[in-house]
């Protein structure tokens, strides 16, 4: 009944105009190279502050939906991904493009992201309420050691080095710390400055590292240009129903795929296309296609990557803890709007949770339909100058950070992080799992704090309780996993290099 | 997973400063009083996550030396990076936040130098540029105003 109420409440037409504002703003941002969800999503946060939380939360998550998919956009036709998520679109889409077939790569990409989202969203409607009434069993060891999983298992999946992941984790955990500790009323790390006794905001942080950090990137770079391809006049994009049946098993497949990668927390959509994307080709029959032009590998990564969206909805909703950095805003925004994500979100916030459930289901509709009627539009957006955009991007910076709490120190906190962000990414340090662990700190420390006083200051139910004692295993596992791969990747590098001698 | 260092000074560099802030947080923990109600207090956070920044960024230092040794030629770039813009970023939007801070210009007027002299360096004094960054100036900022304290309720710097 629940929900049958909620589809009819985000089909209405309040709710179903954020979604359509929310998911046509995040198809163009995320068709444009250089910008992205997460930049567009935390400029938007301030601007919601006098809204309804609903809607706020259901624009935030049209743009989610948006913007991963407008990626797809850019990366056919231009050679550059939209958003990091459409990279593994760019090996098949483009080659296609380039063959004269534009329109064909555009409207399996669209099609494949509309299943991936429609299957993802089932998973979402079908798993988050009993994982949900099973958290209610956690208790502060359990909490602590979850999202001591979810940092090591950030860290260790995440592209790159393990040591720079989980540094970047780490560094996420200490930007947290300084200001008002809320656990027991104490300032720490202000440095007998005032305005440090709020510590770094989230916003401010967010803002910094998602969108200062991608400006100064975008300057340095703001020579690289895609080599575009023009989609001839009245080419068809609405995908076939032919082709979909083709692809039925790999669609599944891939949705499967993107939806669980989803759900572990903290890993991102562009993860989720290239393990879809490496398995799709390692089951095709003509796995030498791929990169030259494949239908396979661009259903493979669109369907992944859409369904990643539903998929990271799920921790996020079930136990508060975000499955994907860009859900690391949404989680801010919720908290803004006095929603705390959580295992009673359900009871305390019922409605909205099932809006945002079916909210998500209609804005891969919404997405499908403005993909397939504007992309030839957004072909032409995808190449405008970042000259313009940059300037306008900071102003909208210091209005978002300004704005909440009229303190000129956030915008200086947003420069700050936005350096640190940079320098960071420059040098291989993935931003992802920094994001996850300044918005995890609070709850880390705060769940140790109150098991370790249950406790009387023992560790040993990170052991002993069952579920806490699980983490605590995977955790670890997961460390020791991680650190043999990367032993073992060096000594193959080594031995490459002395047979190279 | 590569795990061979791409940029082995930036790395050591970067592990630098990691263990300088590191010892900051350290010293600035000394400050916070000992706990009186729960087993840890609220020092030991920050202490055993500067104690795990410190053993890390010395991992990363040692791998980067490591690799300074035998270092590989780094992947050129099929374009020419503009380091002076990305500081050119940098400064001017720290100089337009300084002017807001210090009163010395209102939003409506820091925002309309801003954008015109940021998209003006952008295309490096590009003439359609900069006549089009000079009418988006004075739309965003006379249009932002109005749209940001009117529409959004939102304060801005007067």
């Amino acid at each position: 009944m629940e929900i049958l109420n909620a589809f009819q409440y985000a089909l209405s037409p309040y709710p179903m105009l954020w979604i359509l504002i929310g998911v046509a703003s995040g198809i163009f941002v995320g068709a444009i190279p250089g910008l992205g969800g997460g930049m567009l999503m935390a400029l938007t946060v301030p601007l919601t502050f006098s809204m309804d939380s609903t809607h706020a939360i259901l624009l935030l998550m049209g743009m989610h939906v948006g913007s991963v998919s407008g990626g797809l956009i850019s990366a056919t036709l231009l050679k550059m991904p939209g958003t990091p998520s459409a990279m593994m679109t760019t090996l098949d889409g483009y080659p296609m493009a380039q063959k004269g077939q534009p329109g064909k790569a555009l409207s399996l990409g669209i099609g494949a992201s509309l299943f991936g989202g429609i299957v993802s969203g089932i998973f979402l409607l079908a798993l988050a309420p009993p994982l949900s009434s099973f958290a209610h069993k956690f208790g502060p060891w359990e909490y602590f050691t979850m999202v001591l999983m979810a940092l090591v298992l950030i860290a260790s999946i995440t592209q790159g080095s393990m040591l720079k992941g989980l540094m970047a984790a780490t560094l996420g955990l200490l930007a947290a710390m300084p200001g008002l500790n809320e656990s027991d009323g104490q300032l720490r790390l202000t440095y007998g400055f005032e305005a440090m006794d709020d510590g770094f905001n989230l916003l401010p942080v967010l803002l910094g590292i998602f969108v200062m950090s991608q400006i100064i990137k975008d300057a340095l770079q703001i020579n690289k240009k895609g080599v575009s391809v023009v989609m001839k006049k009245g080419e068809r994009i609405f995908p076939k129903f032919q082709e979909w049946k083709k692809h039925t098993v790999n669609i599944l497949r891939s949705s499967c795929i993107g939806t669980w990668v989803g759900i572990l927390p903290g890993i991102g959509a562009s993860i989720s296309s290239m393990v879809s994307y490496g398995i799709a080709k390692t089951f095709s029959k003509t796995p030498e296609k791929f990169g030259t032009g494949h239908e396979e590998g661009i259903v493979a990564a669109e369907s992944a990557n859409n369904a990643n969206a539903g998929g990271a909805l799920i921790p996020l909703i079930t136990i508060g803890i975000p499955g994907a950095p860009v859900d690391a805003i949404l989680l801010g925004a919720m908290i803004m709007h006095q929603i705390q994500p959580g295992p009673l979100l359900f009871e305390t916030n019922g409605p909205l949770v099932w809006s945002l459930m079916t909210g998500y289901l209609v804005a891969n509709l919404v997405m499908f339909l403005i993909m397939v009627f504007s992309a030839r539009f957004l072909a032409k957006v995808v190449t405008i100058n970042r000259a313009y955009l940059i300037p306008i991007v900071f102003a909208f910076c210091l209005i978002g950070a300004y704005g909440p709490s009229n303190r000129m120190f956030d915008v200086w906190v947003v420069l700050g992080f936005g350096v640190l962000g940079y320098f960071l990414d420059r040098a291989k340090f993935p931003l992802g799992p920094f994001v996850i662990g300044y918005v995890l700190a609070g709850i880390m420390e705060s769940e140790l704090r109150s098991g370790l006083q249950m406790s009387e200051g023992s560790f040993a139910p990170m052991i002993t309780r069952p579920i806490a004692g699980s983490f605590t295993v995977i955790a670890i596992a997961f460390l020791a996993y991680s650190i043999y791969q990367e032993w073992r990747s060096r000594t193959r590098v080594s031995s490459e290099d002395l047979s190279i001698d | 997973m590569p795990t061979r260092s791409q940029k082995p000074t930036l790395d050591l560099s970067i592990s630098g400063v990691l263990i300088a802030l590191s010892v900051f947080v350290l010293w600035g923990v000394k400050e916070i009083p000992p706990p009186f109600f729960d087993p840890i207090g609220s020092a030991a956070f920050p202490k055993y996550t500067a104690y795990i920044i410190i053993a890390l960024a010395l991992g990363i230092a040692l791998r980067a030396s490591f690799a300074l040794r035998n270092t590989v030629a780094p992947s050129k770039e099929s374009f020419r990076e503009e380091p002076l813009l990305a500081v050119s970023v940098v400064a001017l939007s720290a100089l337009y936040t300084l002017s807001m801070q210090l009163e010395l210009l209102s939003f409506r007027w820091a925002t309309i130098v801003f954008i015109f002299l940021l998209s003006t360096a952008l295309s490096k004094f590009e003439k359609r540029v900069m006549i089009i960054s000079a009418v988006i100036g004075f739309v965003f900022g006379f249009g932002g105003q109005y749209l940001f304290t009117e529409v959004f309720y939102i304060d801005l710097p007067q």
